[in-house]
């Protein structure tokens, strides 16, 4: 019966993942300039290099960010009463189910030389000139954390509603300062949700690709933005086949790695 | 319970039968060819001034699709799954395109049969259909009443203060840094690409903006992120009609031509080609340069424009007198080389 269930996702997945991935991986070793052309072009692009460097970095602030904001917003929200707490998701969900790409052109308004940060530091008295918040990292940051925090804090709530509080007051019964019972309860036994949070933005940050597009200047492309640039403009298939096949073992490896950190009993709400 | 069902069940099928039988009914009398272009407020042009009439016509139906786009013809043609009849073309494509050998030679006695356009249009593999030009275009309430009035003040930060925007391809932006450090319009081929590199240094500090699509070229000169940048000419003049502060200028402009083409295995290249005969019809040519100021060369088109609007055309002597002639066979050879280090550069 098991495998039966199973059967129509399977089938999906062998039509739309395996069978496209097999292609990519064919193309990427065996483009028009003979076998090996994608990873040798690879190996050899400064391009490349700097980019996948530059996607890193940009993964791995973004999802520090979220975190770091997240999880205090994550912890008020897990102290509510049931009743009120559906209020509050609501409001985290309400911008997570807004278009990616209407939530990055709002930023365009908000960050532009005429736009309406602009205006009211001009307004403020703050500054007489327009200052550049667009194209730049800050620009670029603001549109992926907004666009990300809803799933950093609805991953980590999704922990901290399972925990179970007595042990919290426990410690303080036995006499834990409210940090001393944080630090060393409450943080620890919330830790799957961190990585499972973690894996989450740092797998979606990677693959970004209409934020730093539209938000970014040349600096800020991501590895999707230079495979889009193999395919449509250097009409490349080869190098951008062997491009998302890096992307993909990176996606691997960050997994590989986290789960490593945390076993898989303890990730996603186990942990009780 | 179950008798509504039934019921129902027999209803659906009952207007399922009629549905596949209006369909099959309705595909016995005709075809609908599927026109690839550029989209935007353009295909509402074309659909009203040539596809309506083309079908109350011919009875042949127009599908429209957009964008144009050289790699989606790419895997058309590679998984033999060919969804357009027809497709716009720009310059450098249409070579690789035919290098490629991903086009159905033209049957000029369809499309031209009294040899009425000139040569230059009628192509092999492809109809010249329209000409733009990649020009300057500026805010005029930025600079004091002063007008930039060629490439060397585009480069000129000092006397034209404010943030620049160009298209994030090397493509045109190495011509026009060349023309910037003052070589003529007709010697610009072969490129030096050094020598436009060292000029783009200057400016690239200057540039907010790296544009990559038709859309955002105005968008960005609308919203002030940039002062002076580079556009199609067509998209200025609905702006300035709004009563935008933008206008253009032609000098220095690259003059470009686009095509149609039928993609090889297209599965109703006649009818492709009778509707590209329609596109040379000159008065619906005048209707659409009302929209869009993109001519072609059909004949006797020029000669019933009114000659306000032709003073706004890429091909109206004037304007071609002080432009370039865009080399799609340069960019077809160089453009993989030359984009990679497009990209090495901006990143450094």
């Amino acid at each position: 019966m098991a495998p039966l269930l199973a059967a129509p996702l399977l089938l999906l997945f062998a039509i739309f993942f395996v069978v496209p991935f097999v292609e990519i991986m064919r193309i990427s070793f065996a483009g028009k300039g003979g076998a090996w052309t994608g990873v040798t072009w690879l190996m050899s692009s400064p391009v490349f290099v700097l980019v996948f460097l530059n996607t890193l970095k940009l993964a791995l602030s973004v999802t520090l960010i979220c975190l770091v904001l997240g999880y205090p917003a994550a912890c008020f929200i897990a102290g509510q009463p049931a009743s009120r707490r559906g209020i509050y998701l609501a409001l985290v969900l309400l911008p997570f189910w807004t278009s990616v790409l209407v939530r990055t052109y709002t930023w365009s308004l908000v960050l532009g030389r005429e736009g309406l940060l602009n205006a009211s530091l001009i307004w403020l008295g703050i500054t007489s000139e327009p200052q550049r918040f667009m194209f730049t990292p800050l620009a670029v940051h603001l549109g992926m954390v907004q666009i990300l925090l809803p799933v950093a804090i609805l991953t980590l709530v999704g922990v901290m509603t399972e925990l179970d509080a007595g042990l919290v007051r426990a410690a303080r019964v036995l006499g834990a300062s409210p940090w001393r019972a944080f630090w060393h309860v409450y943080l620890p036994m919330t830790k799957p949700g961190i990585v499972a949070a973690a894996m989450l933005l740092f797998i979606l940050s990677l693959g970004f690709y209409i934020t730093p597009a539209l938000l970014g200047g040349p600096r800020h492309r991501t590895i999707a933005n230079l495979i889009d640039l193999q395919v449509n403009q250097m009409n490349d298939w080869t190098a951008a086949s062997a491009m998302a096949l890096v992307l993909l073992a990176t996606t691997i490896a960050a997994v590989a790695l986290l789960r490593w950190l945390v076993p898989e009993r303890n990730l996603y709400g186990g942990a009780r | 319970m179950t008798a509504v069902t039934r019921r129902d069940m027999g209803r659906l099928a009952l207007g399922g039968a009629a549905l596949t039988a209006l369909g099959t009914g309705a595909r016995a009398q005709a075809v609908t060819i599927t026109v690839n272009g550029s989209g935007g407020s353009l295909a509402k042009s074309l659909e009203r001034i040539y596809e309506k009439p083309f079908t109350a016509e011919t009875g042949i139906g127009v599908r429209a699709t957009a964008p144009v786009s050289l790699a989606k013809l790419k895997a058309m043609v590679d998984t033999g799954n060919m969804e357009w009849d027809l497709t716009e073309m720009g310059g450098a494509d249409m070579i690789e395109a035919v290098k490629n050998n991903w086009l159905t030679e033209i049957d000029w006695s369809i499309v031209d049969p009294d040899n009425k356009l000139p040569p230059i249009a009628r192509q092999k593999y492809g109809m010249v259909t329209s000409t733009f030009s990649t020009v300057i275009a500026y805010r005029t309430d930025k600079f004091g009443g002063k007008a930039p009035k060629s490439w060397a003040d585009f480069w000129d930060v000092k006397s034209f203060p404010g943030p620049r925007a160009l298209q994030d391809s090397p493509v045109q932006n190495l011509e026009f840094a060349l023309l910037a450090d003052g070589v003529p319009a007709d010697k610009l081929y072969p490129l030096d690409v050094e020598r436009a590199f060292k000029k783009l240094d200057q400016i690239k500090r200057n540039v907010a903006a790296w544009w990559t699509t038709g859309a955002q070229q105005v968008q960005l000169l609308v919203d002030g992120e940039a002062v002076m940048g580079t556009v199609w000419n067509g998209r200025v003049p609905p702006l300035k009609k709004e009563g935008k502060p933008v206008d253009i200028i032609w000098n220095g402009g690259a003059l470009q031509l686009s095509y149609w083409a039928v993609p090889k295995g297209a599965k109703h290249p006649k009818e492709a080609m009778r509707y590209m005969k329609s596109r040379l019809d000159p008065d619906k040519g005048v209707q659409l340069l009302q929209d869009s100021p993109y001519p072609g060369f059909a004949p006797g088109l020029i000669e019933k424009v009114d000659p306000e609007l032709a003073k706004i055309l890429p091909i109206h002597p004037d304007n071609v007198a002080v432009q370039y002639s865009f080399n799609p066979e340069y960019w077809s050879e160089h453009r993989p080389k030359l984009t990679e280090r497009w990209a090495a550069w901006l990143l450094s």
